[in-house]
């Protein structure tokens, strides 16, 4: 049974050395561990491309069990895209192996003269870095199927594209599903940069095992595993609307609720949003032999994802809404095809989809490119891959398109673009945007305990009051989700059913022989939360950098003609616990 | 004759097609209509049925309806934190 251990790189002296890992960092996994571990050991004020900054990798709390859909995977550092902290969660396969192996982070860190690029291997024999020059400029697919092919079939590889080589703020961090698609990405926050400056072009981790990450007390956790199997069974939207459609369900509903941010956020609906929508994706996958259901991990009871063939006889696996809205409705792209090619190219080049989405937005808002040309947005993506002036400022993300072309209509915070909910049309989900320590991110405030309901009841999207204690909430709970390796989707099925939170606290109870309460869980958010809030003002972060774009308050959003208008005083409460 | 703009989405989209309905759906109301009368009058089982939009926002299944109303059934299972934003639960 592996020991715990971290494996810290260091890339300037290609020392590879396995730790023992220091007690207070024992239970601690996902979000928890890699904004911990940033606190603790990167300068705040550093450059996130310089060597002080660290990328940490980090399984889940329970990763690498039976606990059902609990192989997700945190990577942490300080974001070159926001300038704070930033964790970026992914699911894929790299996570349960890195945890079986015994790993509970790799931690990449100094900086390395010259130009020559490494990959490094992690097999239960230990780890080395292998000279990777030839990988150097290929996209994630390639290298994905280059690595499989050299290690062997089934590892899991970790790997940015010619986006995170060129240290672009919007490149991410991706790692690949059982098939051998490299389209897992921890992708927010320009993470990829950071593993380029680090000149790790990819981690290639093999483990025999995928479930058997050891356990204090393996009776109990097999028990509440069972249990939590079928209580995400009994819930519809995990048995039934996530299975379905996948993610994407959501392209109409949002758009009913006039919510869904059209042509660079200008209104709340696109008229041919049912084109690209989930119902509509699932149609044509099925009909090409794809699949309109697809785990992203094994021992995933929800199978979001999907498999898209397209057109040009490549697959787009998964197509998930946030990407299918950004590089669909914001851009006024009514084609599901066309998506997917932009979704596959951000996948091969190692971009986040929302940044690159929200990027070509801006840029079509300028001019550059015609809303709705999906030709023209496809030609201009590709020059990311070439290098061109251009394809550097898309991958350089929203904010900083919008100062290079004269942009005011630029929706970030921190420097981060806005995911698929409009601000104006859901009142909650604008403060948490505006009051993350990760910039504007969508799964910030996602998880939701009983209290909320209790306490806050129904709160109107379309008015300021109690967003903030919603958001507060939401956010708390989502902070300690993160850290478990639990996929978000679980939040809905454990909100609903009494035994949920408990059950999920006995998981960790019996995995790491203590005594983990509901109690625990929350103050553990709360502690994320804390760190990653002072990191970021350390860093230098104000009250000011805690607001919407200026336009949210000033142009109304059809069809509702709402504006946001939660109090700036009320924001800077938020983080009041 | 009053009438209203209906949709289904996810699940509850099939009884549109197995019926042959446009999408959106043009649908007389009667006086004192409600959603849940609706759903009740064309055979879709209120069970399957999560939440209503009426005019983009969600509403109990007992809110009066009006000539020109755009009406959404959404299924149960929507994943997403808007289960909360938007009211999925507090106008059940």
């Amino acid at each position: 049974m592996p020991v715990s251990k971290f494996l810290r790189v260091n890339t300037a002296t290609r020392e590879v050395k396995f730790e023992e890992v220091p007690e207070k960092y024992l239970i601690l996994g996902g979000r928890a561990l890699t904004s911990q571990l940033v606190f603790d050991e990167v300068p705040p004020t550093c450059n996130p491309l310089g060597p002080f900054n660290k990328l940490v990798i980090a399984p889940g709390m329970l990763s690498g069990t039976n606990a059902p859909s609990s192989g997700r995977m945190s990577v942490g550092g300080k974001s070159p895209l926001t300038g704070g902290i930033k964790e970026a969660n992914a699911g894929g396969i790299a996570s349960q192996k890195l945890a079986n192996l015994g790993i509970k982070a790799i931690i990449l860190e100094g900086k390395p003269q010259g130009n020559d690029w490494y990959l490094l291997k992690v097999t239960p024999a230990g780890a080395e870095l292998i000279p990777a020059n030839d990988l150097a400029g290929k996209g994630t697919y390639e290298v994905t199927a280059i690595c499989r092919e050299r290690y062997g079939p089934k590892v899991a590889v970790i790997t940015i594209g010619p986006a995170g080589e060129m240290l672009l703020p919007a490149a991410g961090v991706t790692n690949n599903d059982s098939d051998g698609n490299s389209s897992r990405y921890a992708g927010r926050g320009g993470l990829g940069a950071v593993m380029g400056s680090k000149k790790i072009k990819a981690i290639v981790v093999d483990s025999p095992t995928t479930f058997d990450a050891p356990l204090k007390e393996a009776e109990r956790f097999k028990a509440a595993a069972r249990k939590f199997t079928q209580i995400l069974q009994e819930h519809p939207v995990t048995s039934k609307g996530l299975p379905n459609y996948g993610t994407n369900v959501l392209m109409n509903i949002i758009n009913e609720a006039g919510a869904l941010p059209t042509r660079n956020f200008h209104f709340g609906r696109f008229e041919r949003a049912a084109e690209v929508s989930g119902e509509k994706l699932a149609e044509i996958a099925v009909a090409r032999g794809g699949k309109a259901t697809h785990p992203c991990h094994p021992g995933c009871v929800m199978r979001c994802s999907n498999i898209y063939p397209l057109p040009n006889g490549k697959v787009c696996a998964p197509i998930e809404y946030e990407s299918a809205w950004a590089l669909g409705p914001n851009l006024e792209i009514d084609s599901l095809d066309v998506i997917g090619q932009l979704n596959y190219l951000c996948n091969d080049y190692g971009l986040d989809t929302i940044e690159t989405g929200v990027t070509l937005g801006v840029l079509m808002e300028a001019g550059v490119i015609p809303f709705g040309d999906g030709e023209a947005a496809i030609k201009a993506l590709e020059e990311v891959a070439r290098g061109t002036p251009l394809g550097r400022i898309i991958g350089s993300g929203a904010a900083t398109a919008g100062r290079v072309y004269g942009v005011t209509h630029v929706p970030v915070v921190k420097g981060q673009g806005l995911p698929a909910y409009d601000p104006r049309g859901c009142k909650g989900i604008g403060v948490t945007y505006a009051t993350s320590p990760m910039g504007a991110d969508h799964t910030a405030g996602y998880a939701v305990t009983a209290n909320i309901l209790k306490v806050g009841g129904y709160v109107d999207p379309h008015k300021p009051e109690g967003q903030v204690e919603l958001s507060r909430d939401l956010q708390v709970a989502t902070a300690f989700l993160d850290s478990t390796g639990f996929c978000l989707f679980v939040a809905f099925a454990v909100l609903d059913n009494p035994e949920g939170m408990p059950t999920i606290c006995d998981l960790i109870s019996a995995k790491y022989g203590i005594s983990f309460t509901v109690d625990d869980a929350l103050e553990l958010g709360k502690r994320v939360l804390k760190a990653e809030r002072e990191f970021n003002l350390k860093a230098g972060f104000t009250s000011a950098d805690d607001r919407l774009p200026e336009f949210f308050k000033l142009e109304q959003l059809p069809p509702h003609n709402t504006v946001f208008d939660v109090r700036d005083e009320d924001l800077d409460q938020v983080f009041n616990f | 004759m009053a009438r209203v703009e209906l949709r289904a989405f996810g699940s509850l989209m099939n009884i549109f097609s197995a019926r042959g309905w446009t999408f959106p759906a043009e649908v007389e109301i009667f006086p004192g209509e409600t959603p849940g009368t609706l759903m009740e009058r064309l055979g879709i089982p209120p069970e399957e049925v999560e939440a209503v939009f009426v005019n983009g926002r969600v509403e109990r299944k007992d809110c009066p309806l009006q000539d020109g109303d755009r009406v959404a059934f959404v299924p149960a299972g929507i994943p997403s934190v808007h289960r909360v934003m938007l009211g999925f639960y507090g106008k059940r």
